[in-house]
């Protein structure tokens, strides 16, 4: 069997990337697919070639072989375990001569190789051998969401999901924001015949917190302030995601007033240490209904 | 009493792994049939063959639910007209002799 260049059949140059490569196999792939060929065995010929090429040329380890060793890159390990022989050989003055392999010439004078080549790839890569021989295929990606509570995300978590009935333990990062995805590399899909599986994409859906809301790493939250406090001044517990905080109010605080409470906020997502920070915003509220004793004195109050 | 022989979609999903949502998709266009017993949609085995097709098409070139049925909408064609044009050789080599 003659020389098969790869490079040639998926129309790349011997320097392109992983990525030109993967296109210009998904470009041949699609048109000689068998699927949309029917009853056309050029195009499933085609098809085969392409495939063979691309498990090659996509394979970093193949295809460095490939490049150096050429049609015999699946026999380079042998190639150089009997160059190391011969140089072993030489050294101790052994002086027999070189050892044919296997009854092969792989410096490419005059052997024989096409017979040993289609004999080596009898049941090895697609499209090469006789018969029908199944593509390779990487597996499909697969998405799932789960769903978090603000205070689910407030530090690193490992967790185990379910996911078409296999369990997977995944750590959630700290910080993790509302429709953020991650990928879980290998855990999607089988491949095919051998081929690596897909990925795992999972999806956060983390609700609006009834308390506090959330903006960016920032939260808000509104609390209410008595009267009495806002303008006498004093000292009032307010709740925080990681718990209460003591606060002072300065005398004469006005409805809407914000403090910041810093560092109170959200982790910063894959930022260990930092925080956001917790806007708070005071709600003053008016006494509703007064005793004869209270309206009395803020009679007073006003007259004064 | 007439039997069918079925796969349930969950079970043929499982298998190929494909998302249950995908085989839907072909059912509601038109693609592929899907018949329910006791409450459980299931694929009769005559419709695996073309259902399997479409899974490849899907998992081995990526192609989304809208281009497999337009691919499947061509496909159709060129297999008639690959049909048509076997017919109508047949009758060129009667007249050329």
């Amino acid at each position: 069997m003659a020389f098969i260049d790869y490079y040639k059949i998926l129309g790349v140059n011997k320097g392109a990337s992983e990525k030109e490569i993967k296109s210009a196999y998904r470009k041949l792939a699609r048109k000689h697919h068998p699927d949309l060929n029917p009853n056309n065995p050029e195009a499933e010929k085609q098809f085969k070639l392409a495939n063979e090429a691309n498990e090659v040329l996509s394979d970093p380890e193949k295809r460095k072989k490939y490049d150096k060793y050429g049609e015999n890159w699946q026999h380079s390990e042998a190639y150089e375990q009997q160059a190391r022989q011969q140089s072993q050989q030489r050294s101790y003055g052994g002086g027999g001569g070189a050892q044919g392999f296997g009854g092969f010439d792989f410096g490419g004078g005059g052997g024989d190789f096409s017979e040993f080549f289609n004999s080596m790839f009898g049941g090895g890569p697609p499209g090469s051998g006789g018969g029908r021989q199944q593509a390779r295929y990487r597996g499909q990606d697969m998405n799932a969401q789960l769903q978090l509570n603000l205070r689910d995300i407030l530090e690193s978590k490992k967790q185990t999901i379910t996911v078409n009935g296999k369990n997977i333990r995944l750590t959630i990062p700290a910080g993790i924001e509302n429709g953020q995805t991650i990928k879980i590399t290998g855990h999607g899909g089988a491949g095919s015949t051998g081929a690596p599986a897909g990925d795992l994409y999972i999806t956060f859906s983390i609700p609006d917190d009834p308390e506090f809301k959330r903006v960016g790493n920032d939260l808000y939250r509104t609390i209410d302030l008595d009267l009495y406090t806002a303008v006498l001044g004093g000292e009032i517990t307010a709740d925080t995601l990681t718990g209460k905080v003591k606060l002072k109010v300065a005398p004469g605080t006005q409805p809407g007033t914000k403090v910041k409470l810093k560092g109170k906020g959200v982790p910063l997502y894959k930022k260990d240490g930092q925080f956001g920070d917790l806007y708070l915003t005071y709600n003053v509220q008016l006494p509703a209904t007064l005793t004869a004793k209270q309206k009395e004195l803020f009679e007073e109050l006003a007259k004064s | 009493m007439r039997t069918e022989n079925l796969i349930t979609v969950t079970d043929f999903c499982v298998y190929h792994n494909v998302e249950y949502t995908f085989v839907d998709y072909l059912a509601d266009a038109g693609l592929v049939k899907i018949t329910t017993v006791n409450k459980t949609n299931c694929i009769p085995v005559d419709e695996i063959r073309k259902l399997e097709q479409l899974v490849r098409l899907h998992n081995e070139l990526e192609i989304n639910e809208p281009g497999i049925a337009t691919i499947n909408n061509l496909l159709q064609k060129l297999e008639d007209m690959q049909q048509e044009m076997s017919v109508l050789r047949s009758k060129l080599r009667v007249y050329e002799g």
